[in-house]
Formats: C-alpha cells, sequence, structure tokens
C-alpha cells in the first residue's frame, strides 16, 4: 500500500506499484497540511480501504477530499 | 529618510555595479541555487514566460489570503503548479516488467502493519547520520552525496510520541515534517486506527531518506529490508512517498 502526491503519480504508474493512493497534496506534506489532523485521518482511512478492496496489481485511486 | 531607505539605497547601488540576474537563472536559483527552494524548485523547469506568470500569480494570491485567511485556492493552485512541474515530458510507460500483487491473506483486522516512510523521519535520539548530522538546511549542499549514497532504514517504535520525531531530507523541505511528523509518517492516525480494531500494528515502523541511489535502494538494501520485516511477521506495509 502507498501513497502518492499527485506531482509524482507517474512514478507509481512507472513502477508498477501495487496499491497506491493519490492523494492532492503538496510535496512534503503527502497525508495532509500540517495540523489538518482530520484530513490525514480521512487519507489514512482511504488508504486501508484500498488495501481492503484492490484485488488486481497496479490499483491506483486518487482520494477525494471531504465536501 | 528612514534607515531603512538608505540601506535599500545603498543595496541598489551595489547590485548596479553587478550583472543584472536574467530570468532563466532566477528560475534556475530556485534548483539549489541562489534562492534554493525546495518547495518551488520545479520553477526551473519552467520556461521564462511560464515562471514569470506563475509568481505574479501567487504572490496576488497571497496577497489575497493575508485579507482572508482562506489557504484552501492558494493551496489547490499551489498543487497544479507543482504538478505541471514535474510533468513527464514524455508519455508514461512502466519501467519494470512486472506489477507483483499480494492478496490480503485475510481481514485488514487481522494483518499485522507496519508504516514506511521515504520522508526521512527519524527518532531525535537515533540519527541515521550520527549525533554530529546535517541539519535540513545543511543537506541542500549535500544533495548529490545523498544520491550516491546507500540509504539507511531508521527504525521507530510504535509507541514512540510525534515529540520526538524530526525529519531531514535534501529533496523537499522536511521542515514540514519536523513541525508535524504525521505529514509523511502518520503513525498518530495507525494507532488511532489500531486501538478502533481497524488493523493491528507492528512493534516497528520505519523511515529513510528517498533522495539516494535507486540502484541500490532497488537491488541491495529494500530486499534486505523485506526480509527484515517479513522476520517480525509483518504482514503489509504502508509506504510513503515524497
Amino acid at each position: 500500500m502507498s501513497v502518492f502526491i499527485r506531482a509524482f503519480e507517474h512514478r507509481a504508474v512507472q513502477l508498477q506499484v501495487p496499491r497506491t493512493l493519490v492523494t492532492p497534496h503538496l510535496m512534503g506534506r503527502t497525508i495532509g497540511p500540517v495540523g489538518d489532523r482530520a484530513r490525514q485521518r480521512a487519507v489514512v482511512d482511504a488508504a486501508l480501504e484500498l488495501l481492503e478492496e484492490a484485488t488486481t496489481g497496479a490499483a491506483l485511486r486518487r482520494f477525494a477530499p471531504p465536501t | 529618510m528612514s534607515e531603512a531607505d538608505e540601506h535599500h539605497t545603498e543595496d541598489t547601488g551595489a547590485d548596479a555595479a553587478e550583472q543584472p540576474m536574467t530570468m532563466a537563472a532566477f528560475r534556475g536559483s530556485f534548483y539549489y541555487g541562489e534562492h534554493a527552494d525546495l518547495q518551488f524548485k520545479y520553477l526551473a523547469e519552467f520556461d521564462d514566460t511560464r515562471a514569470a506568470d506563475a509568481i505574479a500569480e501567487v504572490l496576488a494570491m497571497v496577497g489575497e489570503v493575508v485579507d482572508t485567511g482562506d489557504l484552501d485556492a492558494l493551496r489547490s493552485r499551489l498543487v497544479e503548479l507543482q504538478v505541471a512541474g514535474y510533468a513527464p515530458s514524455e508519455p508514461v510507460e512502466p519501467s519494470v516488467d512486472d506489477a507483483p500483487f499480494t492478496p490480503l491473506s485475510g481481514p485488514l483486522a487481522e494483518q499485522r502493519l507496519a508504516l514506511i516512510t521515504a520522508g526521512g523521519v527519524f527518532d531525535r535520539d537515533d540519527d541515521p547520520m550520527g549525533p554530529d548530522g546535517p541539519t535540513q538546511e545543511e543537506s541542500l549542499a549535500l544533495i548529490k552525496d545523498f544520491l550516491r549514497g546507500t540509504p539507511t532504514l531508521s527504525t521507530i517504535a510504535v509507541d514512540t510520541p510525534p515529540e520526538r520525531l524530526t525529519a531531514r531530507h535534501p529533496g523537499y523541505d522536511a521542515r514540514t515534517a519536523q513541525r508535524d511528523p504525521d505529514t509523511v509518517f502518520p503513525l498518530t492516525h495507525l494507532r488511532a486506527a489500531a486501538a478502533e480494531g481497524r488493523v493491528q500494528l507492528a512493534d516497528e515502523h520505519y523511515a529513510f531518506t528517498g533522495a539516494t541511489s535507486q540502484r541500490r535502494l532497488e537491488q541491495q538494501v529494500a530486499p534486505r529490508w523485506a526480509e527484515h520485516m517479513a522476520a517480525r511477521e509483518v504482514d503489509v506495509v504502508f509506504l510513503v512517498a515524497t
């Protein structure tokens, strides 16, 4: 299970990472902005969901922030 | 004339005697140069016009944020600029021959998970570069040494409090992770998920500096790390790329 930022989504594709969650965050804040506990926890939960649900290799899902 | 104005006049006079900095040199200076800034080093990849437009747009948005306090639009635009800055110049094709996939061996709640980040996080009392290891700022000058070097795996105990953690990385601005390690090493949140019965956690979690020899990482070091984790009955690994 891997988490990448959008700027490096192509790296996950190149490496055929088995399960990738892509976040709309800046470099150095892959899981979420500094101090944003809710966003960080939502990313972790989404990553665990992908870990459970992926059934094939190179599964890539983009994290959609709650609105 | 104020003291500040006098200094400004003096500086202007000194600058006038030097060669003016070209736009190409200016945008290039963000990449480990005079204006080194790991958050904006991608400006070196833009052409002059695109870099100038991006800088002007960001400055205008900063002016708005000063008044409104609303960071969301600025953050979103910065992400878009960063995505453009790192966009591959050619269509992306897999660079590996296979895509191994291992299904979970059972329910997630029964899996033993280890966290590993490429974000250069480490316990303050266990600096992988020794007690006199470089600061984040000093590490920028060492980027070539990092890229040629062999990565070191830092071990972080599952109950390590966030205030014991710090970070150093010559490829991104690790001051972010120094302020909040969970930005790249979400152990706090995984502990919460484990407390809720969502998953089990290993006793050890890990970090390394992703700015390293990728060949050594892939061919020499990562297989040993995988064996180390397997020996500790780790079922799944949660990797955070930076």
